[in-house]
């Protein structure tokens, strides 16, 4: 029963990723024809001895931790104003909250991208309608990263919300009127009641949008192209760079075996609190 | 059994898509560009032909004229029309995929990845076809200049021209001849408006006309996205500037020198002080809408930028711009061109699709369609010239214009090259510094 099972993983995931970790520890320049001789760690060092690479490295780990702290706070602010009890037109509200979800990544990135245009778009059009001064945007090394930041939250923070949400809502009635009854105000039941009964939906919310924001590719190569200077490359736009610009397949494939490292070390991280907190 | 067809006036005139153009080229086909039939076989009838093409006006120009072809010659042609920024990778990993494997039976190839593709040896070279041609496809319709940067390789011919996209100097002729707008120049400059001879002289009039109007028009709109976008306007200031990448035996890394670090300095002085705002991240559909709006002076831009102010609908722009060569001489030509892949299913077939659409009488249609012809006849073309006045620099542009080096890795240079010209411009490095450390890559390259 469960072979097709095993070979459909084999087929999807197992074939992929042996093929990556074999081209990693070979030569394999595309413009020199096939997979060349084995070459050890050396794609790996060399991936490690690129300033680029490691640039983005840094971007990818302020983008990962800012996009999730900030969407989380304002996913789970808005999860508990629509979880109120008696709010009207809740269902109208959470539809508009989850349209951003629904568009993909580019369209996202060029609607934002004109957006924030210096001299056409609308948020400077704004801010001088408030008196605030025109702001560059995308191409200063100072507010591109932010900027970026912005509107991965604006696209993102939906999905958070949803499983927030729902979380929410199948939370136990409960300990929350016992701890009312017993004369906890808000701010108490909030931290000492909801809190620690979401902590596992928190934690898998925010292990699926570590995941993804590591992966940051469509709205770097849209909003900035990695730049100004390399100020939003991330690592997997450098892993495409490397790949499709170098053509430097053994490069490119031992990049993507690091980032998967990367995510694979902060799951287990993040599983073992779950399960800390669980047995707790 | 060989069986042929002649592609001739009245074929030409037959396809569905022709009706209206032929009424007004009917007289043209007897020009000397058609004095020569042109002989195309029927035995790849059923074949059906894929390419991966550009989304743009040539490719659709063409793509109404694909029935033609098929009447012709039996030969089907199937178009996969893409945005420019993916190509590169579709095409790469197609052309890896070894002899006959590949999706595509013949290609469009943009200047900067002819190295890269028949270094490789993931294109074929077209020498013998054309040889065998028996002038049916006549290289001598192109410049040498031309065929030099986008078709040989190495001393063997692999692709062969399709159109060109020489960058230089766009500005507004009807501001030059402002006799207020020239006043309020010459009061901020404290000297006459004129054309800038120099890549420096130019930094100093954007900078003045920045302050006639501020806010409303800028003196350059520049294009200073990372990446594409901000060396192919770049390579214009560095070569207008006397500077290159390479030495000219490609021995040796120059980017670095004085010449370049100097245009580096100009350039990015003009993005900070004499550009739109948001230029260190703008692209060309940021420039061009800057510019159709009326609210730049100049762009050192391509062609079709020119073309595209002069003709799109909204433009407030329509007959005020005229196009020179860069300030300094020399600025940068790109082009595309065909090639067959190693990869291909059906080479020969491809092959008779190339000997058709750079047909001279195609390609005239092409150019009356608004494409920017490769062969050189066509700009002793009076109606060619007369719809497309701006066309009469292509000449000057083409003749004075460069490419890139020919190394095999150009796309790579292209790269580096980005990256370090955004840092520099947004302050991350001094132009020395920028220009160091993008010569310690590129000598990797060689």
């Amino acid at each position: 029963m469960v072979l097709p099972t095993i070979v459909a993983l084999v087929a999807i995931v197992g074939f992929p990723l042996g093929y990556a970790l074999y081209v990693a520890f070979h030569e394999y320049d595309l413009t020199q024809g096939g997979i060349g001789a084995v070459s050890g760690l050396d794609n790996f060092r060399r991936v490690l001895d690129m300033d680029v690479f490691m640039q983005a490295v840094r971007n990818t780990v302020v983008l990962t931790i800012s996009v999730v702290i900030l969407e989380l706070v304002i996913a789970f602010g808005l999860a508990l104003l629509l979880n109120q009890p008696g709010l009207r037109f809740r269902n109208l509200y959470l539809g508009i909250l989850l349209i951003p979800l629904l568009v993909s990544p580019i369209a996202v990135g060029l609607v934002w991208r004109l957006l924030l245009h210096p001299d056409l778009g609308a948020v400077n059009w704004v801010f001088g309608k408030v008196g605030l001064p025109a702001q560059e945007w995308l191409s200063v090394k100072s507010s591109a990263m932010p900027a970026v930041i912005g509107v991965d939250a604006w696209h993102e923070t939906s999905l958070m919300l949803l499983v927030l949400l729902a979380g929410l809502t199948a939370l136990p009635r409960d300990p929350i009127e016992a701890a009312r009854v017993d004369g906890a105000n808000k701010l108490q039941i909030f931290t000492t009641v909801t809190v620690p009964l979401m902590m596992p939906v928190i934690l898998v919310t925010v292990l699926i949008r570590m995941i993804s924001a590591m992966k940051t590719y469509d709205l770097v190569y849209i909003l900035t192209a990695g730049g100004p200077g390399g100020a939003t490359e991330t690592v997997s736009f450098r892993i495409w760079k490397i790949g499709f610009t170098n053509l430097d397949m053994g490069n490119a494939a031992a990049a993507s075996i690091l980032l998967l490292l990367a995510i694979m070390v902060l799951t287990l991280v993040l599983i073992r609190v779950m399960r800390s907190d669980v047995d707790a | 059994m060989v069986r042929n067809s002649k592609i001739n006036r009245r074929l030409l005139m037959g396809g569905a898509g022709a009706a209206g153009l032929g009424a007004t080229l009917g007289t043209r086909f007897a020009a000397p560009a058609s004095a020569q039939e042109i002989t195309f076989s029927r035995d790849f009838e059923g074949t059906t032909l894929n390419a991966l093409m550009e989304d743009l006006t040539e490719t659709t120009v063409i793509e109404e004229m694909l029935p033609e072809f098929e009447e012709l010659t039996g030969i089907k042609v199937q178009f996969e029309k893409v945005v420019y920024p993916v190509m590169h990778d579709l095409l790469v990993t197609q052309l890896a995929s070894g002899e006959g494997n590949g999706a595509y039976d013949f290609l469009q190839v943009d200047f900067y990845w002819t190295y890269e593709f028949a270094r490789s040896g993931w294109v074929e070279e077209l020498t013998p076809r054309i040889e065998a041609s028996n002038g049916a496809l006549d290289m001598s319709r192109y410049s040498e200049a031309l065929l030099n940067s986008n078709s040989r390789v190495d001393g063997g011919t692999y692709y062969v021209p399709q159109y060109i996209y020489p960058m230089g100097l766009i500005y507004r002729s009807d501001l030059m001849e402002d006799e207020e707008f020239k006043a309020s120049y010459a009061e901020i400059a404290g000297k006459d408006l004129a054309m800038p001879e120099s890549v420096g002289d130019y930094v100093e009039v954007i900078k003045a006309v920045q302050q006639i109007n501020p806010g409303e028009m800028y003196g350059g709109v520049i294009q200073g996205m990372q990446g594409d976008p901000i060396l192919m306007e770049f390579c214009n200031w560095l070569y207008g500037n006397g500077g290159d990448f390479y030495n000219e035996d490609l021995t040796e890394v120059i980017v670095n020198n004085e010449a370049g670090v100097q245009a580096l300095t100009y350039f990015a002085d003009a993005v900070n002080n004499a550009a739109q705002p948001g230029a260190a991240n703008a692209d060309l559909n940021d420039t061009g809408a800057l510019w159709r709006q009326g609210k730049a002076f100049s762009s050192v831009s391509y062609l079709f930028f020119l073309s595209d102010g002069e003709t799109v609908e909204d433009s407030q722009v329509s007959g005020k711009g005229a196009i020179t060569t860069m300030p300094g001489g020399t600025g940068l030509t790109g082009s595309w061109s065909w090639g067959i892949p190693v990869s291909s299913p059906s080479p020969d077939a491809a092959f008779e699709f190339i000997k058709w659409v750079e047909s001279p009488e195609i390609a005239l249609r092409r150019g009356m369609g608004g494409g920017v012809a490769a062969q050189s006849a066509l700009y002793e073309n009076e109606e060619y010239i007369a719809k497309f006045p701006w066309l009469a620099q292509v000449a000057d542009l083409a003749a004075t214009g460069k490419g890139l080096p020919a190394i095999t890795r150009q796309n790579q240079l292209v790269e580096i090259m980005g990256r370090h010209l955004s840092n520099a411009v947004t302050g991350g490095a001094t132009p020395q510094e920028a220009m160091d450390a993008a010569a310690e890559e590129l000598a990797e390259l060689l």
